[in-house]
C-alpha cells in the first residue's frame, strides 16, 4: 500500500513526466482516482491505486495525511480538501456546505482574496 | 460560525505566484516517503483489524458459525444489497426483520430494530449495559475496550459468533420457510 500510494502522491505533485501526461490525457486529473471506478475502461493499475488510497472516504489514510498549501488556488477544492484546518471545511461547517451551490468548486472559483 | 470560518480562511493567505501544492504530514521535508506511509498504515486501521482477527480466530465456536461470522465481518454475505450489486434482480430489498430499511450487513445484524433488541437481551444476560456500535469490527471488540476480565471477554466472543449465526438462520427461515419474526427464539437458540 505504501508503495502504491506514492504514485498518487506523485500524480498530485508538480513534477513533469511523460508517464503523467499519458495518464492525465486519459483520466483528466488525479481527482478521477477519488471518484471510484468509471465504467470498465480504467486500467487495473489505476483502479488499485484509487482503491488503496481510500478515495473520498473520511477514513482514507492518504487524505488524512495530506496538507494543502494555498497558492493561487487553482487545485484546492474549497469545501472538500484539508487546507484551512485539520478537517475539510465541509465537515467543520456542514450546514453551510449543504447550502452551497458550489460544492466541488476550487478556491479560485469561489472568489478573490481581498488584501492580506 | 461565520467568524470561525473567516478566521480559518484568513490564516492561510495565499501567495499568488505559484500553483497549489500538497505536502505530507509528519516530517520536516513534508514529502511522501514509502517509509513514512508504511508507518502511518501500521499505526492505523490495519493494526486494529489485525488485532481483531487474531482474537476472532481464537474463539471456540461451531466452525460453520465462525466462518459465517468472518463473512459478516468482511461483508461477504448474500444480503439484499450485496445481491443487487451482483446484478441479481429482486422484487424488494427491504430487511425482512423490520420491513422498513434496506437490508445491508450492519443493519441486518446490528442496528435493525429487532436485532438491536436481541443484543440488548444479551447485555442483560451478561449483566452489562453499553453502547452498541454499528461498525462490525468495533461491535466485535467493544468488550476489550472496557477492561473486562479475560473469561468474560472469551464468553462474549463466543456469544457474538453464536448470535450472528442465529440471526442469519432466522432471517433465512423467514424468507424461505415463512417463519415469523421472533426475537426470543433467536436469543434462546443462541
Amino acid at each position: 500500500m505504501a508503495l502504491l500510494g506514492k504514485w498518487k502522491w506523485r500524480l498530485g505533485r508538480d513534477e513533469p513526466g511523460l508517464w503523467k501526461e499519458v495518464l492525465l490525457s486519459k483520466y483528466g486529473s488525479w481527482r478521477a482516482l477519488d471518484r471510484g471506478i468509471d465504467g470498465n475502461y480504467d486500467s487495473w493499475w489505476w483502479r488499485d491505486i484509487g482503491k488503496i488510497c481510500g478515495g473520498r472516504q473520511i477514513t482514507s489514510w492518504f487524505d488524512r495525511n495530506i496538507i494543502w498549501k494555498t497558492r493561487i488556488g487553482n487545485k484546492i477544492k474549497f469545501w472538500e480538501d484539508r487546507w484551512a484546518d485539520e478537517t475539510p471545511l465541509r465537515d467543520s461547517f456542514p450546514r453551510m456546505y449543504t447550502n452551497s451551490i458550489l460544492k466541488e468548486a476550487t478556491m479560485e472559483e469561489m472568489g478573490v482574496w481581498n488584501g492580506d | 460560525m461565520v467568524t470561525t470560518l473567516l478566521h480559518n480562511i484568513q490564516r492561510n493567505s495565499p501567495c499568488k505566484e505559484r500553483e497549489d501544492e500538497w505536502f505530507w504530514k509528519g516530517e520536516d521535508k513534508q514529502m511522501y516517503s514509502v517509509k513514512l506511509a508504511y508507518k502511518t498504515l501500521q499505526n492505523g486501521d490495519i493494526r486494529q483489524e489485525n488485532a481483531m482477527f487474531g482474537l476472532f480466530w481464537k474463539v471456540k465456536a461451531l466452525l460453520i458459525a465462525q466462518f459465517f461470522a468472518w463473512r459478516v465481518i468482511s461483508n461477504r454475505v448474500a444480503t439484499y444489497d450485496n445481491l443487487q450489486r451482483k446484478g441479481v434482480l429482486l422484487s424488494n430489498n427491504t430487511c425482512v426483520m423490520c420491513g422498513i430499511n434496506v437490508e445491508y450487513v450492519s443493519h441486518l445484524f446490528f442496528s435493525g430494530k429487532v436485532v438491536a433488541h436481541v443484543w440488548k437481551m444479551c447485555d442483560l444476560w451478561v449483566g452489562l449495559s453499553s453502547v452498541h456500535h454499528n461498525i462490525v469490527v468495533s461491535h466485535f471488540i467493544r468488550f476489550e475496550l472496557q477492561g473486562m476480565n479475560k473469561n468474560c471477554n472469551k464468553l462474549w466472543r463466543c456469544i457474538w459468533v453464536a448470535i450472528i449465526w442465529c440471526i442469519w438462520n432466522q432471517r433465512n427461515n423467514i424468507i424461505f420457510r415463512n417463519a415469523r419474526v421472533d426475537v426470543d427464539e433467536v436469543f434462546t437458540l443462541a
